[in-house]
């Protein structure tokens, strides 16, 4: 039995405020009369940065081949990095939403054929701090953390989050021979 | 006595004695006795107006007593109406000088009725104008104003422009009388720099790639017709082009383009040798011929290191001048 998870990610912006009309420059046109003509004049810029976040770096996670051995199978020896990316060290919140989950939403791997093995998954963000995601609608919520030097973590050279999936054995000893898989989709959004 | 009203009677006496030694001698001439006559006199002969320009239009007047009288005593009879007439040396009302001629507008206002009347070079009034006797007892009866419009001013080459107008006064009676009253007007007008068409800049929204950008186009006017130097000073610490929102703030580049391609701007620091600039229009025909382009660039770089989202605004002042 072969368990496979494909993680995908979508960045949002979120709150983009309206781009506001700078005050008028100092010297617009002509002189005014009783005076010399104006050798200087001063004009305004303005521009909007909008809350921007960016998650990128996921790879498909391969569980392999559960033995039989009766252990839990997991990705911990090797977490799945990437890069999660707030301008401004702002807030932003995180969901894994799991492409199984069933009503009360717990992440789950299929067979394609109504098997199902329940996993869990752990975020682990920049700080270090473990989040275990018992639910596929859970939404991680973290206050500044992200910041990242470039939107992609230096081409994901230094990614500043990973996750965990976890399968308990009891469940894989349960489940039917076959290959299991699911799609994590990693939302980000700035908050 | 006062010096104005002692000049008037110096001249009155001057102008009767000359105007009995003419009667004289025509009525010697023409074989017949002398007869009474009329008179006329215009104070002061001979003013100089100079005038520095420092901008906005040229209005100067000059207070004249005409004296206008039926008989050869100019403080003893029946005044007589009489008519103007301004003419100049150059055939025009204008001034004339380095960078061309200027016109020159040139009102008559009679002070006994108030009444305002544009004079035309070389075109006689109506003989309406209200006479005095002799020395203008009431004060001064005529005011010539002299007009130079700014607009005409500001696209001279630099220099001295020049007008003489000749007023002459004339009135009839037992034959005609006249006099003439000279004013010269000089209107130093000096370097004129101007820059024009600035506006502000909003660069945009930045969602995460690219660079913001944007330009402004723009007339620099120098009525000297050379080169010019331009400054941009930013509103950043020392004048740096950075923009803020509050104590963030994100760094731009600025360039300047007087036709000949863009140039960077290093704020504070003087750009020489730009050329391009407007000598015959003020603002560029109305901005249809602007001659310069101020552009600015925010880097990719700079905005994805900005602290946070928000709107980041700042300023820059650009300052010309006439090399």
């Amino acid at each position: 039995m072969k368990t496979k998870i494909l993680a995908m990610a979508a960045g949002l912006a979120l709150a983009v405020p309206a781009l506001a009309v700078p005050p008028p420059a100092t010297n617009p046109g002509a002189p005014v009369v009783g005076t010399l003509p104006n050798t200087s004049g001063s004009l305004n810029l303005e521009l909007v940065v909008a809350d921007i976040v960016h998650i990128s770096g996921l790879d498909s996670i391969d569980l392999g081949t559960y033995p039989g051995d009766g252990q839990p199978m997991s990705n911990a020896s090797s977490p799945e990095s990437f890069c999660v990316f707030r301008n401004g060290d702002g807030d932003y919140e995180l969901t894994f939403e799991s492409a199984n989950a069933t009503l009360g939403g717990v992440h789950q791997m299929s067979n394609g054929a109504g098997g199902l093995i329940p996993y869990s998954v752990d975020f682990t963000d920049t700080a270090g701090t473990v989040t275990d995601l018992l639910s596929s609608s859970t939404a991680v919520t973290r206050t500044g953390g992200a910041v990242a030097a470039t939107p992609d973590c230096d081409a994901n050279t230094s990614n500043n989050a990973s996750i965990v999936v976890s399968v308990d054995a009891v469940d894989l000893g349960a489940a039917d021979p076959g290959t299991y898989a699911d799609t994590i989709t990693i939302t980000v959004t700035a908050i | 006595m006062a010096p104005a009203r002692c000049e008037r009677q110096n001249a009155a006496m001057h102008r009767l004695t000359r105007n009995l030694v003419l009667l004289a001698a025509a009525a010697l001439s023409a074989g017949l006795p002398m007869a009474a006559s009329a008179y006329i006199d215009i104070t002061p002969a001979n003013r100089t107006l100079n005038v520095n320009w420092s901008g906005g239009d040229v209005l100067r007047s000059i207070d004249y007593c005409v004296v206008s009288v039926d008989g050869t005593d100019p403080a003893g009879t029946t005044t007589l109406a009489y008519d103007v007439r301004v003419a100049s040396p150059s055939g025009a009302l204008q001034l004339d000088g380095p960078g061309g001629s200027v016109p020159v507008t040139v009102e008559w206002t009679d002070l006994e009725t108030g009444i305002t009347q544009t004079l035309l070079h070389n075109v006689v009034t109506p003989r309406d104008q209200t006479g005095v006797i002799d020395p203008c007892p009431g004060g001064d009866n005529a005011r010539a104003t002299l007009r130079v419009l700014a607009a005409d001013l500001y696209t001279r080459a630099p220099g001295t422009y020049s007008a003489t107008l000749r007023f002459r006064v004339r009135n009839l009676a037992a034959g005609v009388r006249r006099d003439v009253a000279v004013a010269r007007l000089n209107i130093t007008v000096p370097t004129v720099v101007h820059l024009g068409g600035l506006e502000s800049l909003s660069l945009g929204t930045w969602n995460g790639s690219g660079d913001l950008a944007g330009s402004d186009s723009l007339c620099v006017f120098i009525n000297a017709g050379v080169p010019y130097s331009v400054t941009a000073t930013g509103s950043g610490a020392g004048g740096a082009f950075t923009l803020a929102n509050g104590s963030a703030t994100i760094a731009y580049l600025a360039r300047w383009d007087d036709g000949t391609g863009f140039q960077p701007l290093t704020a504070g620091t003087a750009l020489a040798n730009r050329a391009n600039a407007s000598s015959t229009s003020l603002d560029c025909g109305g901005g249809t011929a602007d001659n310069a382009v101020f552009s600015v660039q925010v880097p990719a770089a700079n905005l994805q290191q900005a602290a946070g989202s928000g709107t980041y605004a700042g300023s820059v002042t650009v300052t010309v001048q006439a090399q």
